[in-house]
């Protein structure tokens, strides 16, 4: 008796147990309690809800006018990850504890059910004809075939059971979909740990070392032992018709260990990857080079030097060191700090001296005027007008991972939407030259779809 | 100037397809509402014929600005809605989601944006970004479909509770069909939805290096996600159905407007400068 409830509940009832992901069965005991709860359907429901709150809270947090990011960063917190592990956790669980039912379904349906099983279902339907057994359960099997259904059979006792279904791969659809969302979020987990992301202002001509010279905004650095260099060989910006910007472009070389080791001109929305390091074009600013003459008074020797704006050079012999502050192309003497126009109509040089490295002086000059000091006569002879380029440097070893879980995610709602796993069972009988035949169907999705062909196998049968 | 007059008669049209919508919810005069129907036909056409002179004009898909945008999910919203109107023969429900698309490709006129064609930012030239927003049309024009049909729902839904024994309870489709619908739509929205994040999130990653940054355009479209994500869990596991079901819809269809609205408008982030 015990073995046909069992029986009896091996379907339907069975289903709707596992996907509440709320084991009735087991009893009361602390730990099933807490595993359960962690596993039910009612604690997903409540973390969509929540995390949605926080985001929006977060959201509605004004940003830092100076940085523009959120001067609250919810999505940073401890608490908020953790709302996030937790979902994992329960997701996990549930996809535990639906495989069980997944499995199963994959597997050939149990053709023997009992009539009162079929009499509950939502689609029932009892059929009556004059006829023996076999030709009734052979134009069922037929019409259930013509529907693209396998079908399995049992004989018992002057009984045949039918079981058929189609779309049974339907069923791995939302398991791979809350497994793809796991994967995500161990991509994401894993870039964090592993990756890095920083910013380099690089001036045209000059290298930058991926180590030393690139300002990290993450805990985790590059090792020393990935060091290479890159190389600026141009910045430039593409303009349409109508003078607005169209694009940026840096022409960027790797160099590792001393060799050239690739090139390329990169873009907005088309980055440089080398040994999975990333080379982004983000930003630029103006960068003047300036030219000048040093003649040393204790050597008596003469160099010519050529920096950036910001940068310096030394006197030689001496403890004197020039700093070119900055480049003015059009330079009004009334009003030192800015520049009249683009044009150079006035070129200067506004410089700071530096003895012992104290400064001593900050003026300015006009091309080719000499600067006389105790121990040198210094002369701006030429400048370049250009731009440094922004780049931002990145290594996440999680977007190929998350890449992976999206692609799944895809797969999975595709699964869902192509297959429908629908089952039908018939049970067919023969009393008094009459035969009888169950039919009962059920799906989790598109009852429409399994109402049609429910139907349509009904009617052929019957005429 | 040529191309404005399209985008103009898709307004008038979608203003007079409303009209004449709930002139037949009114009425149930068939003549009404086979104009309606037809009236919307030609708003589609104008609303095609706008979207496709401006890609002419501009020689990329026309996704530049807010007036672009608002005229794709417009057609994205009178598309799905005339699918489902000879898919499912149900006519009133004009009424309620009509004037949803009458509202989105009036929005830019409504809020004095700009109609010319915009020069795309260097970070907005990726065809990764034409696909994001592609699938974002036929998400959006879901939700509209299924939020429509879930005002319906609430109203029907109340009038068979009381027994009503008013016009509309009588002509109205029965609540439980509304329901179902509204529920399809949402389930055939949310495969896009997810396409939309991913798509977005392959794109940040070429653009700026990060997938994903939390900026209030993403974590935004990760809310409509999450409540939609918890309709549809609600829905299979629990059977959640009816008023509760009907609420979650046209919240979900707010936080879709939001994501699209509010943020670009009241909520500045890395995206603003996508607007
Ligand atoms: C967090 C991200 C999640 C995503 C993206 C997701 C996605 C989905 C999708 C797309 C379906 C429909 C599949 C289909 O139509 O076959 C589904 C169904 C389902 N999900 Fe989730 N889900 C998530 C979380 C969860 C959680 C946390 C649970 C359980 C605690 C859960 C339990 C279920 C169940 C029981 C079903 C119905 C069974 C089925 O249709 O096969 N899901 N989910």
């Amino acid at each position: 008796m015990a073995k046909k409830n069992k029986e009896r509940l091996n379907t339907v009832d069975e289903e709707k147990e596992i996907i509440d992901g709320e084991d009735r069965e087991s009893g009361t005991n602390g730990i099933t309690e807490v595993w359960n709860f962690f596993s039910s359907m009612k604690l997903g429901l409540i973390l969509f809800l929540i995390i949605a709150a926080a985001a929006i809270v977060g959201t509605l947090i004004p940003p830092d006018p100076q940085t523009n990011l959120p001067k609250f960063n919810i999505y940073g917190q401890i608490w908020f990850r953790g709302l996030l592990g937790l979902l994992c956790m329960n997701l996990l669980v549930c996809s535990l504890n639906r495989w069980k039912f997944i499995s199963r379904a994959l597997g050939n349906p149990k053709a023997r059910v009992s009539e009162n099983y079929l009499k509950k279902l939502k689609q029932f339907s009892s059929i009556r004809k004059k006829g023996n057994l076999a030709g009734m359960a052979g134009s069922l099997e037929a019409a259930l075939k013509e529907k693209g259904y396998r079908v399995f059979k049992e004989e018992a006792d002057g009984t045949t059971f039918l079981a058929a279904d189609k779309g049974r791969v339907g069923v791995l659809g939302s398991f791979v979909t809350h497994l793809s969302f796991l994967i995500i979020t161990a991509g994401a987990i894993y870039g964090g740990f592993t990756g890095y992301e920083g910013f380099v202002n690089a001036l045209e001509g000059q290298s930058f070392s991926l180590t030393k010279d690139v300002s990290w905004s993450t805990a985790h650095r590059p090792d020393p032992d990935e060091e290479f260099q890159v190389k600026v060989n141009r910045f430039w910006i593409d303009y349409r018709p109508d003078g607005s910007v169209k694009d940026y472009y840096s022409d960027l070389t790797v160099i590792d260990q001393g060799q050239e080791k690739t090139k390329k001109v990169i873009e907005v929305n088309d980055p440089l990857n080398y040994k999975g390091v990333k080379f982004y074009q983000s930003s630029f600013g103006p960068a003047n080079r300036v030219t000048a003459k040093v003649a040393s008074k204790k050597t008596m020797q003469e160099n010519e030097y050529t920096v950036y704006e910001e940068n310096g050079f030394p006197v030689e012999g001496t403890d004197t060191e020039v700093r070119v502050l900055r480049f003015i192309p059009d330079f009004d003497p009334s009003n030192p700090g800015q520049s009249r126009s683009n044009l150079p109509n006035n070129p200067a040089v506004i410089y700071e001296l530096l003895k012992g490295g104290q400064s001593v002086e900050t003026n300015y000059k006009l091309l080719n005027v000499p600067i006389q000091t105790d121990d040198a006569t210094v002369t701006f002879t030429g400048y370049q007008v250009g731009n440094y380029t922004g780049l931002s440097v990145r290594k996440d070893p999680g977007v190929p991972i998350v890449w992976t879980g999206s692609g799944l995610m895809v797969l999975g709602m595709l699964i869902s939407y192509l297959w429908q796993h629908r089952k039908i069972w018939a049970v067919v009988r023969e009393a008094n030259g009459i035969a009888i035949a169950d039919i009962g169907a059920t799906t989790d999705k598109n009852k429409l779809g399994l109402e049609n062909d429910f139907n349509a196998i009904v009617d052929t049968v019957q005429d | 100037m040529n191309e404005m007059i399209w985008y103009y008669s898709a307004i008038a049209a979608y203003l007079l397809a409303s009209l004449l919508y709930i002139g037949y919810l009114v009425s149930k005069n068939k003549p009404l509402g086979d104009a309606a129907t037809g009236i919307t036909i030609v708003g589609l056409i104008a609303n095609t014929g706008a979207l496709v002179l401006r890609y002419i004009i501009t020689g990329r898909a026309p996704f530049s600005n807010m007036y672009e945008y608002s005229t794709s999910f417009a057609w994205g919203i009178a598309a799905i809605y005339l699918y489902a109107e000879f898919r499912y023969k149900l006519k009133v429900v004009g009424a309620f989601v009509l004037p949803l698309a009458l509202i989105l490709i009036a929005s830019t006129l409504m809020l004095k944006l700009p109609t010319e064609p915009g020069n795309l930012p260097p970070a907005l030239q990726s065809n990764w970004l034409t696909f994001h927003v592609i699938v974002a049309v036929f998400a959006y024009g879901a939700y509209a479909f299924s939020c429509g049909l879930a005002i319906m729902y609430l109203w029907k839904e109340s009038m068979e509770k009381n027994k009503s024994k008013s016009f509309f309870n009588r002509e109205l489709p029965a609540a439980n069909i509304l329901d179902e619908l509204s529920y399809r739509f949402i389930a055939f929205a949310f495969p896009f939805i997810s396409l939309v994040i991913i798509t977005g999130a392959i794109w940040a990653e070429y653009a700026w290096g990060r997938y994903w940054s939390w900026d209030p355009k993403e974590t935004w479209s990760l809310i409509t996600w999450l409540v939609y994500s918890a309709y549809l869990h609600a829905r299979f596991t629990y059977g959640w159905k009816g008023r509760r079901a009907a609420w979650m819809a046209v919240i979900g269809f707010f936080t879709v407007l939001f994501t699209y609205f509010g943020v670009n408008i009241l909520l500045p982030g890395l995206h603003s400068y996508a607007a």
